[in-house]
């Protein structure tokens, strides 16, 4: 059995156990709901540190980001830029209030907290609508990712390769089994633990994937320079690299490939008829049997590259040659702003959208209820400010890292940009195999997989509270501990497979769902909650239009960004981040609607002031 | 209404974090517009293997945030008991 896979096989194994036995020690408890769903409000330093560090690094860190350091260069460093302030503002800026007046009023979710602080139910109810509808699509991103990371490790095993044949005798046409088969894998691994153990196993397995995490990327770091010969050599080789170009390429038979079926694999290089330049395929296609044919396809086209292998089965006539839109032939373009962009003739970073991310990361971190209900979790101040510091180590370490990483990557392995989701787990498995170590592989693909894995399982949990707490127990405030344990397994069950179901056929523009669920749950919740906090005079009626006139302004960017570019992609109005425009649109309404309307109840308002 | 010692301390610990954000993203966004997008030319500019501007304007922002992030951790935030720690004290 290939290495990696044993290694990765280990790694799945010590996440079971340790949700069994937190799911064990949840069962002991005598308020189960605040056990399962907040592990007790009882998080120390190292479990509150990485399981807030973790959850917020997802698939997106590790597989959506890399791709995008390999496509446009050393301009991410400024695109991430903003993570440096993360720690003090995503956990600083509420973490102690919020903490104070969940434990005060005895909350557990945070559309409780809302309700309570204005003793109304409506407003507790639209903020659980607003959680359940962009967290569905944010879960379902994450399946998909999860269910790639797989399939580049099972890719070879023969068992695999025959579950994909059984598989696909029960696929529906136009779904791909091997994608089916990952994530039906995926959900089975994921979904198990987290129904069983809870909060405290999603906490327990967060702290074990933030160590991976960090090895993964400490132990990446240390191979890539080595091979790549040193940063400085990796820089200057990068400064030499210019974008490649777009075509249209007509792949045709070559006279030994006689009569056989060929697949021309998206990714793979194909020499020219020229034999002069290669071109990579950004989508498969097949010459089929007994076919003289040729094929079309659109592709990338190398003209200095120089590949370790390429196919011989098929030559490729070129067509419609076309440069980036910005950075075309242009040398240097890799190591300044705004970086090469395909589509932009502005280029990839424009200096008004890195300020958009530079306040969408740390302060839409501080939106994200998955962050929120951590904040709500951990013992006391003092885990509360050493876990601030555990925090910005993290991330100063795992994000500048992966930026140096794939800019070296991009010199030892070029060409990847038809395939550049992949680039992490490739990258992975080619140091490995460089360095003669290939079951290292299993244990590097595992750091994204963790990330992964504990977005997905603080996600799930973050659904089944809102609907057992927020909405049953409202119906049933007297229902008792074993119904509520029941209905809690069931409910984090139903929500795990409801969102492999709807991710059977996916979208395809996933990193476009991620960045609409993502930015609308944080601009819809962010002000409602940090003037909840610290505004006195806010009302119900202010944090439901809040909540809503942002919902409206997120839901209309991204209509009017779809009707433009045909696209899922939101409207950015004055080049900023659709969240900015939520956060203001939400501050403003909150503000404008509770000053019209009468005083809040001061007996409310007190106990949380 | 009289505001409890509690809120009172959060407001001030708030007002450390807004300004910590403001002087940072004044720092990176302001050396990088003037330092990131020019032409690398013939010879690009490298500090310790990085883009000179990724080095001025980045990394050592960053080590300087991670810094500012120990500080207020250390003695901007004060410790207040929390109620389950306030019952047991009691």
């Amino acid at each position: 059995m290939n290495p990696a896979l044993i290694s990765f096989g280990i790694y799945v194994l010590v996440v079971f156990v340790l949700a069994w036995i937190a799911g064990n020690s949840s069962s002991k408890s005598k308020s189960f709901v605040s056990e399962y769903f907040l592990g007790g409000r009882a998080l120390g330093l190292w479990a509150f540190a990485l399981t807030f560090a973790t959850t917020n690094a997802s698939g997106g860190s590790f597989i959506g980001f890399p791709a995008k350091i390999y496509t446009h260069g050393w301009v991410l460093a400024l695109w991430i830029a903003g993570y440096m302030t993360v720690p003090f503002i995503a956990i600083g800026l509420l973490g102690k209030r919020l903490n104070y007046v969940a434990r005060k009023v005895n909350a557990i979710t945070l559309p409780e907290v809302l309700g309570k602080r204005f003793k109304n139910e409506s407003v507790t109810l639209v903020a659980t609508g607003i959680i359940v509808l962009f967290m569905f699509f944010y879960l379902m991103a994450q399946f998909k990712a999860g269910g790639m990371i797989l399939s580049t490790l099972l890719a070879d095993e023969p068992l695999f390769i025959e579950g994909i044949e059984f598989i696909s005798q029960f696929t529906p046409s136009g779904m791909d089994p091997e994608y089916l088969l990952t994530l039906i894998i995926f959900s089975l691994v994921v979904i198990g633990y987290v129904v069983y153990g809870g909060f405290k196993a999603v906490v327990w397995t967060d702290i074990m994937q933030g160590i991976i995490m960090f090895l993964g990327v400490a132990i990446m770091l240390v191979l890539v320079l080595s091979q790549v010969g040193g940063l400085e050599r990796a820089t200057r080789e990068l400064h030499k690299m210019v974008p490649p170009k777009t075509c249209v390429a007509v792949f045709e038979r070559t006279s030994d490939s006689s009569q056989e079926k060929i697949l021309i694999k998206k990714g793979t290089w194909y020499r020219t008829a020229d034999d002069v330049a290669f071109v990579v395929p950004s989508k498969s296609t097949f010459i089929n049997k007994g076919s003289n044919e040729s094929s079309s396809v659109k592709a990338y086209l190398y003209d200095d590259s120089k590949p370790q292998s390429f196919s011989r089965t098929s030559i490729a006539q070129i067509k419609s040659t076309k440069g980036y839109a910005y950075g075309d032939n242009k040398k240097g373009v890799y190591l300044s702003a705004p970086g090469p962009d395909l589509k932009k003739g502005t280029g990839f970073l424009a200096i008004v959208t890195a300020l958009s991310f530079f306040i969408f990361w740390p302060f839409g971190g501080t939106g994200q209820p998955a962050n929120m209900v951590r904040l709500m979790a951990f013992k006391n101040t003092q885990t509360l400010r050493r876990s601030i510091i555990t925090v910005a180590f993290f991330y100063s370490f795992i994000y500048f890292c992966l930026v140096i990483i794939f800019c070296c990557g991009k010199v030892l392995m070029p060409g990847m940009e038809a395939n550049a989701d992949r680039v992490m787990p490739e990258l992975a498995t080619l140091l490995s195999k460089n360095a003669g170590m290939p079951w290292l592989a299993g244990l590097l693909v595992a750091a994204p997989f963790a990330a992964i894995m504990s977005s997905v399982d603080s996600f799930i949990l973050m659904l089944s509270s809102s609907l057992v707490r927020d909405v049953y127990q409202r119906i049933n405030p007297n229902a008792s501990q074993r119904k509520l344990k029941s209905l809690s397994y069931m409910i984090t069950l139903s929500v795990g497979v409801l969102a492999v179901f709807a991710m059977m056929n996916p979208p395809q523009y996933l990193q476009d769902l991620i960045i609409f669920a993502s930015g609308g749950l944080a601009g819809c919740l962010l002000m409602p909650m940090a003037l909840c906090l610290y505004w006195p005079r806010m009302t119900p009626k202010g944090a439901i239009a809040g909540m809503l006139g942002a919902l409206i302004i997120h839901l209309a960017l991204t209509i009017i960004g779809f009707k433009m570019t045909g696209n899922f992609e939101p409207y950015d109005f004055l080049d900023l981040n659709p969240f900015i425009w939520d956060v203001i649109g939400s501050a403003f309404l909150i503000v404008s609607v509770s000053l019209l309307g009468k005083d809040p109840n001061q007996e409310n308002t007190e106990q949380f002031f | 209404m009289t505001q409890s010692k509690h809120f009172k301390q959060a407001k001030r610990e708030l007002f450390f974090f807004l300004a910590g954000w403001f002087f940072f993203a004044a720092w990176v966004l302001i050396y990088s517009y003037f330092n990131a997008y020019k032409d690398q030319g013939q010879e690009p500019s490298i500090t310790l293997g990085m883009p000179s501007w990724v080095f001025w304007g980045i990394a050592i922002p960053w080590i300087c945030a991670t810094a500012f992030t120990i500080y207020i951790s250390l003695f901007v935030i004060k410790d207040h008991p929390f109620i389950n720690e306030e019952e047991q004290k009691k």
